[in-house]
């Protein structure tokens, strides 16, 4: 279980972080993504990053308009 | 001329305004409104950055004035500003920040207001100056009507991040959806507002 913008979310062991913004069609590119209080870089690449049980992470996006 | 703004602070207060240089990124709906709005609540310095011109259609939600049409957004904002306080120290950017320049044209400044349009561009200045070391406050998701209370100010970065809007209502992404004064105002002021309590340790 993770604390996804501070709602408890089920999700299954081994699942990496660009495998839940696939699952729920979020575009990396328009997010800013904080992990443990954490900003992550892209360049590192959201497929390496496997989600622990107990993470808090709040994904916050970005839209057109100013 | 000593100004009115000064009846409001105390002397901490102007001094802490005093000590700080306040970037803003974009001199659109964003950035011009809360430039007026810093320059109101006190703050004397800042670094303003934009490459373009007012046209008749900033004139829905911007700063600006008919009779500024066609003039650079940057000369045009630095003397409404200045029309609200003369002693102001402005260094103005007449150039398109990029992720190559970002990092100079603020170096003097600790807090950084991002204040563009497009969400690609609000996205590399928010992770290149997060990179450099800098507070960010940010704005994502203002366009459309109503909702007033979904503009929601979020905290990320453990303090170094602050973005306000609902994050969702974009403009031009087919829902007929364009930033129109009040969101854009009210989402400008938190803006400022936030800015001005990080300088003054206020809770943002």
């Amino acid at each position: 279980m993770i604390i996804l913008n501070g709602q408890a979310v089920e999700t299954p062991v081994g699942l990496t972080l660009a495998g839940l913004l696939k699952e729920r069609k979020l575009p990396a590119a328009e997010l800013i993504v904080e992990l443990n209080g954490a900003i992550l870089e892209k360049r590192s690449g959201f497929d390496a990053v496997e989600l622990r049980d107990q993470d808090r992470l709040n994904l916050f996006r970005i839209v057109t308009g100013g | 001329m000593s100004n009115n703004i000064n009846l409001y602070l105390s002397d901490r207060e102007r001094t802490l305004l005093d000590a700080c240089t306040v970037g803003i990124a974009g001199a659109g709906g964003l950035g011009s409104n809360c430039a007026a709005h810093l320059v109101r609540a006190g703050v004397r310095r800042l670094v303003i950055a934009d490459f373009d011109v007012v046209m008749p259609g900033n004139l829905n939600r911007q700063f600006f004035f008919a009779d500024q049409i066609g003039r650079k957004k940057i000369n045009a904002l630095r003397d409404n500003l200045l029309r609200i306080e003369p002693e102001l120290e402005l260094t103005l950017c007449d150039t398109k920040i990029t992720s190559e320049n970002a990092g100079s044209v603020f170096a003097g400044c600790g807090i950084v207001v991002e204040a563009f349009d497009h969400g690609r561009e609000k996205m590399l200045l928010i992770e290149t100056m997060l990179a450099a070391g800098k507070t960010v406050v940010a704005a994502s998701g203002l366009a459309g009507w109503g909702r007033s209370g979904k503009i929601a100010l979020r905290e990320a970065a453990g303090g170094r991040l602050y973005l306000v809007g609902d994050l969702d209502r974009a403009a031009g992404d087919g829902r007929n959806l364009f930033p129109a004064s009040p969101r854009v105002g009210i989402a400008a002021a938190i803006e400022a507002n936030t800015v001005i309590a990080l300088i003054l340790g206020e809770e943002p």
